[in-house]
């Protein structure tokens, strides 16, 4: 009675080899889902940064209009910011690229 | 075979669960899109308005000077915008140009008596050079506007002379001959007239009411949008 009602479990559960092909499939699923992740967060990292140099820009922008001289540096949210101005462009270079205004 | 679908169940179960994964990532990414044209978008703005902020400072003085004068419109509008754009959403930027006439209404009559504070405006006269008055008064080629100050009162006239005569205070309007003055005058204090009548003159007196009228940009009307879009919304 035992060893049939075994038997018959052991057949109806998965075998080894189907639970390594769904595991493998599930971990390259995961990798994608992963890596798809990683690459969002750069692109909010990247946002984020645009979207504070351009107000930096701004600033400097409304600075020299009004007759005040450039910053050269500003940190703020934990990132460092590089300003440059030259005649009428300002540059701000961030951690995650540059901007011309 | 039989095996492999007997281990579908935890397949499925995999499947569901990364599919639910990818939709909350299709999502994340659908705002991330939304957010990246969002700096972009407000990269552009930045840019074009401060160009903007440039030209309009740099055409603050000349922005209203190109107007035609008209005489029922005492306000107009005047955009400055980018010249190499056609998009009509454009960012534009406003001044308001406001007329500024030394007449405050047209003179009608030959002669306006005690009446200088109702048709000359001095606040705007300080906005113009004029000549005033020497003690002769020759005739000239084209009609002009004397402005008699208030230490003069006697003024003498040569011939005809056409044109305007305002005088803050009184007025003596005299001459050696007999002769006549076309056009109008308007004075402060009492008029009085020694050898000369005055003839009203339509087309000097309207040369001179539209010459001494120019339009210029009204003090703090500089804005970035425009106020009859708030109007009708």
């Amino acid at each position: 009675m035992w060893k049939t009602s075994r038997m018959i479990r052991l057949k109806y559960g998965a075998s080894l080899i189907s639970l390594l092909v769904t595991l493998s499939i599930f971990s390259l699923l995961l990798l994608s889902i992963s890596q798809w992740q990683s690459s969002q967060l750069r692109r909010v990292q990247d946002i984020y940064q645009r979207v504070q140099a351009v107000q930096l820009a701004e600033n400097q922008k409304q600075r020299l209009f009004v007759g005040l001289p450039c910053e050269s540096q500003i940190k703020q949210n934990q990132l460092q910011f590089q300003i440059s101005c030259q005649n009428d462009r300002v540059t701000v270079r961030y951690p995650r690229g540059e901007l011309k205004l | 075979m039989r095996k492999i679908v007997h281990g579908g169940v935890t397949l499925s179960l995999i499947m569901l669960l990364s599919s639910a994964l990818c939709l909350f990532l299709l999502i994340a990414d659908k705002r991330l899109s939304l957010f990246s044209f969002l700096s972009v978008e407000r990269q552009l703005y930045v840019t074009n308005s401060l160009y903007l902020q440039t030209l309009s400072q740099q055409e603050k003085q000349t922005a209203c000077n190109n107007l035609v004068i008209e005489p029922d419109k005492s306000v107009q509008i005047v955009e400055i915008k980018r010249s190499d754009t056609q998009a009509k959403d454009a960012i534009t930027h406003y001044f308001y140009c406001k007329h500024l006439s030394l007449f405050k209404m047209k003179p009608s009559k030959k002669i306006h008596e005690k009446a200088f504070g109702n048709y000359v405006s001095t606040e705007n006269a300080r906005q113009y050079q004029f000549n005033i008055a020497n003690k002769i008064l020759s005739p000239t080629a084209k009609p002009q506007l004397y402005w008699v100050g208030l230490s003069q009162s006697a003024v003498e006239i040569s011939g005809k002379v056409e044109g305007v005569i305002i005088a803050e205070g009184d007025l003596t309007l005299s001459s050696a001959q007999k002769t006549h003055f076309r056009g109008s005058i308007i004075t402060g204090g009492n008029l009085t007239l020694q050898n000369v009548t005055v003839t009203y003159d339509k087309n000097i007196v309207l040369s001179l009411f539209q010459q001494y009228t120019k339009w210029q940009v009204a003090m703090q009307s500089w804005r970035d949008f425009n106020v009859e879009d708030i109007k009708n919304d």
